[in-house]
């Protein structure tokens, strides 16, 4: 079947070696359990000389032959134009639908800094009311990811402390930039006036907030809870809802180009969905 | 779907099929990828059957409160071999078998990269696994200590015969053999890749195995290490888990669970990438959000190196190490819920194909998740403590390990069969495979969660009445009864099919990769010409020339 | 089977025509041995770590018998670490020789690369021969011994085969079979022979001089 004129491709020649080299592993391994000396030998010898035969065809030339390209050939792959269509805006299936303009990701993070910077005001007013001090509320959001501030008292939490501080302006900082993202991308999503994204941004979410911290906090932070007001925590988060969001809407939408169009045509849907 | 006719290919005639003793030489010697990829899973068919026979009975003695149909000793025995084979005899040779098969394929090349080495892979993962079994014969017999083999069970004060040591020797030997593989696949991947295709354009499973293997390349070793450790305090005296004379056995567990946790990412990671293949090809849709999946397959293999010690809350770290671990774990989540969305996306709005391969994927789809989430509930350090050594901890692991590995092996074999082969698995035989297991599995391991929740502690041989274990053991050995045939039904099939099975054509199910450019079962080199692609889909790009893929990648 | 069309011209466009050998990689692809090296030596890398981590962990978990302090005495060491250290730049210029051309100078220092690391060798087994006799340190005495034995243990080991390796190299060279200026085994093995002198510093580092 093979003819002498076809091509030819160098292939690995079949070989015994790798086997010989496991196997000699394999049976110095049984004659180390078994404390058996003449397996131990045997298999080292085996994997010795494998090995050594092993590399032998490596050598150039030794461990190759000439494979010939015989057989049945694959059948042309066929093609099948207009068997796809692309969907488009308006045909049933079409299921794109993005908010054309969207926030910069640098509008949410200006926002949630903003909201960052703004909530404290309330927070701190608290602490001073409250006669704790100023210095109270920051530990106690510390709580948040320091282990054994359950174990202080309440005057000590009145002090200043520097590694509460650091820890604390760091979750500050850290979940008004996350929570002001997550307003850059969601804004856009509710239909309408700016006046229904502030009253999501500014109240809706809030609320939630509040909701879920009055939940889980006894879990994620049960100090805080112990001695939180929650009218003044609800305050707190309205403020910081309310900037956040203003910070948003107020920035200018862009146009971003949906991935793999090369920024110029809408958004294709590659294959067969839309088969008529 | 719109599957091309094909023309049955002539079969070679009868008479001039070499005698057995040729083809028994033929595969012995040989250093064909597809040759060894077919003999890794042959094998791991072998070890499967062995070790599901050792999980039955397991399940039948625990079938009611104090029965002696099973000894202690044995029991132990049993869920140590079975343990060990199944995650290094049977999960690792199917998926690096597989992927032998298939990554060349995938991308173009004419073999692995290193063709001998690749042969030395195969066969020191056989003999390695049958140097453990070998125990059986040994005086005491297989070893009993687990397949995490916690010290000091192993060492000689405790486990005095040489079946440790056959265990252990075997592993490092095998463990040898694997990290060739991942080497191979590695470079394979890097190295071999035909003209055109980057590695941002390779098909997905390629991208999961060079994760897969990097993994295996960081953590076998540090294996092969605690397990030679283990071998010189056993033959030379050494102390390394010897508790009695200083050596820590909180050292043993740090190590193994180094690359216990990864192994398991090994084990599922693989399958995550055969799920990739043929859901889009099954929906008739590309893959959803290829570069996200591409960054979470990184990502959790980064991620799964951190989080080892989650399988240790019980041992008593300190709470900061506690916090660590539970942490990462749960980080492990974000990626793997990427994935699924994914997959589920890819799903979504396509015309479904169900035929077998999809309804293993979409069984893998429907139960890994379920595994996913009490993973999750174990991972959080102060429920693992109520649960950790019970049947929860058995249920979830199962749920992950048959959930997603094997039904994403199995939807592998059916999907490539036809490419091994050149026949068709029989479809009926693979329904009536996929809902045996399907509700056998559910049927065994739910039940499981329950009595685990209930107390129960796993590694036990017997339990005492009236505790309210009865009914969830019989279910789960019920469901394992109702499981057992679906392997039997799958081994059948893949034998018979080989003549019995439809000619299957280059292309049976209009796909989009390489493989399918080729003849099945493909000529030695695969290609004759090497081939070029734009794109990822390079099928696509020729089935379909006035929408290609390489206009939107 | 009757087909013996030869197969089609392009299985996909633009097909490039077929390398002749079956790896032969597509041009700025990683070169398969250098790759695999890299890949072996970074599990190499990862097996070291491990036993130099329980090195660690066991520092000072003295029971009885010799300590790190009383048994292990550096002159001896440094000069092992001296010829590993020699051996790493003489297998550098070796190489540098070859590249320029000057086998017979490449040939000298390669041969002087192995006599250092067998001069390493036999300055360990002189230092362990110290050690059992005069301290009565072995591997089973206690932790020290345990963990010390296992990762100065392995780290010659490796050195042995790396001296094997360089012996290999410098037969086949003999035996002009190793073609152009720079072949592959002498680099490979080259770089393996780095890789077992970084480790050695490293252990050095760790058990001679934090550890001690
Ligand atoms: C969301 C991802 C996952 C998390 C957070 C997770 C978490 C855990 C935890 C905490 C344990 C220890 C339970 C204990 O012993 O008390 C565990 C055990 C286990 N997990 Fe997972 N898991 C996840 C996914 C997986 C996957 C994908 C697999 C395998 C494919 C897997 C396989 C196992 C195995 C085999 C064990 C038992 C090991 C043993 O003790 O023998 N897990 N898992
Ligand atoms: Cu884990």
């Amino acid at each position: 079947m093979t003819d002498p004129g076809r091509p030819t491709i160098e292939s690995p020649k079949p070989t015994v070696w790798p086997l010989v080299v496991a196997l000699g592993l394999v049976l110095a391994g049984a004659g180390a359990a078994l404390g058996t000396v003449a397996f131990l030998a045997l298999g080292g010898v085996m994997f010795v000389v494998a090995l050594w035969s092993w590399l032998a065809e490596l050598l150039p030339g030794r461990g190759t032959e000439a494979e010939p390209v015989a057989g049945p050939s694959p059948a042309p792959v066929a093609a099948r134009p207009g068997t796809v269509e692309q969907l488009g805006p308006g045909m049933a299936g079409y299921r794109m639908r993005l908010p054309e303009k969207v926030y910069p990701i640098s509008a949410g993070l200006k926002g949630g800094l903003a909201g960052g910077l703004a909530m404290p005001v309330p927070a701190l007013l608290w602490g001073v009311l409250s006669g704790h001090g100023l210095w109270f509320p920051v530990n106690l959001l510390a709580g948040l990811a320091l282990p054994g501030i359950d174990e202080l008292s309440v005057a000590e939490l009145e002090q200043f402390r520097p590694t509460l501080f650091a820890v604390g302006v760091v979750i500050h900082a850290a979940i008004s930039a996350v929570v002001g993202l997550v307003y850059g991308v969601l804004l856009p999503t509710i239909p309408r006036s700016p006046r229904w994204q502030l009253l999501v941004g500014g109240v809706v979410i809030p609320l939630i907030w509040t909701g879920a911290s009055y939940g889980l906090m006894g879990v994620a932070n049960p100090v805080l809870r112990h001695y939180v007001d929650w009218a003044w925590f609800a305050v707190s988060q309205f403020v910081f809802g309310l900037v956040a969001a203003a910070v948003v809407v107020r920035s200018e939408k862009v146009i971003v180009p949906p991935a793999g169009t090369g920024g110029a045509a809408p958004p294709p849907t590659p294959g067969e969905g839309g088969r008529p | 779907m719109a599957t091309a006719e094909i023309e049955p290919a002539a079969l070679p005639a009868a008479e001039s099929r070499p005698p057995w003793t040729a083809v028994l030489h033929e595969w012995v010697v040989t250093v064909d990828h597809k040759k060894i990829g077919i003999l890794y899973v042959l094998m791991a068919v072998g070890f499967i059957l062995v070790a599901g026979a050792a999980a039955v009975m397991m399940r039948l003695q625990l079938w009611a409160p104090n029965l002696a149909l099973v000894p202690p000793t044995t029991f132990n025995q049993f869920f140590t071999l079975h343990g060990t084979t199944m995650v290094f005899f049977v999960g690792m040779p199917l998926l690096i078998g597989i992927a032998n098969f298939a990554v060349p394929l995938m991308i173009g090349a004419r073999d692995m990269a290193f063709p001998r080495l690749n042969a030395f892979g195969f066969w020191a993962t056989l003999f390695g696994g049958l140097l453990v079994y070998f125990s059986l014969v040994v005086p005491g017999g297989p070893p009993t200590i687990g397949w995490f083999a916690y010290a000091p069970l192993t060492e000689n004060s405790f486990a005095r015969g040489p079946g440790v040591d056959c265990w252990a020797l075997g592993l490092i030997v095998s463990g040898l053999g694997t990290t060739t593989a991942a080497i191979n696949f590695i470079v394979t991947i890097l190295s071999l890749r035909c003209p055109g295709m980057t590695l941002r354009k390779v098909p997905f499973f390629v991208w999961v195995m060079f994760w897969t293997s990097v993994q295996i390349l960081v953590v076998m070793p540090p294996l092969t290490a605690a397990l030679t450790m283990l071998e010189f305090d056993r033959q030379l005296g050494a102390h390394f888990f010897d508790t009695q004379a200083g050596g820590s056995a909180y050292l043993w567990q740090h190590l193994f669970w180094f690359f216990g946790h990864p192994e398991v990412y090994i084990l599922v990671l693989p399958a995550f990438g055969m799920i990739s293949e043929v859901v889009p090809v099954f929906s008739r849709k590309v893959l959803f959000g290829y570069e996200f999946m591409a960054a979470a397959t990184a990502a959790i293999a980064f991620i799964s190196l951190g989080v080892w010690a989650h399988h240790m809350f019980a041992v008593g770290m300190s709470r900061a190490l506690d916090l660590f671990f539970a942490a990462a774990s749960m980080l492990v989540s974000i990626p793997t819920g990427i994935k699924l969305f994914n997959w589920l996306a890819t799903v979504y709005g396509g015309k479904l194909v169900l035929k077998s391969p999809m309804l293993f994927a979409l069984g893998f789809l429907s139960m890994f998740v379920i595994g996913g989430l009490t993973g999750i509930i174990l991972a959080c350090a102060p429920v693992d403590l109520q649960v950790t050594d019970t049947y929860f901890v058995v249920g979830h692991f199962h749920w992950v390990l048959i959930g997603g590995t094997v039904f994403g092996i199995f939807s592998a074999i059916h999907y490539w069969y036809p490419k091994a082969t050149g026949r068709m698995l029989s479809e009926r035989l693979a329904k009536w495979q996929f809902w045996l297991l399907f509700l056998g599995f559910i049927l065994t391991f739910a039940p499981m969660h329950v009595a685990g929740i209930l107390g129960m502690p796993r590694r036990i041989y017997t339990y005492g009445p009236g505790r309210g274990w009865e009914l969830w053991n019989q279910l789960a050995t019920l469901g394992a009864l109702l499981q057992a045939p679906s392997y039997l039904i799958f081994a059948y099939n893949i034998v018979t099919s080989l003549w019995k099975g439809k000619v299957a054509g280059d292309d049976p199910w209009d796909a989009w990769t390489l493989e399918w450019a080729t003849t099945s079962p493909p000529p030695a080199y695969n290609f004759a010409v090497v081939p070029t692609v734009k794109s990822r889909r390079p099928l696509w790009d020729l089935k379909h020339p006035d929408d290609p893929d390489w206009k939107y990648e | 089977m009757t087909d013996l069309s030869p197969p089609p011209p392009e299985v996909l466009p633009e097909s490039a025509a077929a390398p002749p050998d079956h790896t032969a990689g597509v041009e700025g692809r990683p070169e398969p041995h250098k790759a695999g090296m890299v890949c072996f030596l970074v599990s190499e890398a990862a097996f070291f770590s491990t036993l130099i981590m329980a090195y660690v962990i066991f520092l000072r978990h003295g029971s009885a018998g010799p300590t790190p302090d009383e048994a292990l005495s550096l002159p001896l060491v440094l000069g092992n670490t001296a010829c590993l250290l020699a051996s790493s730049a003489t297998v550098h210029l070796a190489e540098r020789s070859l590249r320029k051309g000057n086998v017979g100078a490449f040939r000298l220092l390669w041969a002087a690369t192995i006599l250092l690391g067998v001069l390493f060798l036999v300055g360990t087994a002189v230092e362990w021969r110290g050690l059992i006799r005069d301290h009565g340190l072995t591997i089973g005495v206690n932790l020290f011994g345990t963990t010390y034995y296992t990762l100065v243990g392995f780290h010659a080991f490796h050195v042995t085969l790396g001296v094997l390796a360089l012996a290999a190299v410098l037969g086949v060279s003999a035996r002009g079979l190793l073609p152009g200026t720079a072949p592959l085994p002498v680099t490979l093995v080259g770089w393996y022979w780095h890789f077992v002198d970084v480790v050695w510093v490293v252990v050095f580092l760790v058990v001679y001089v934090l550890g001690r």
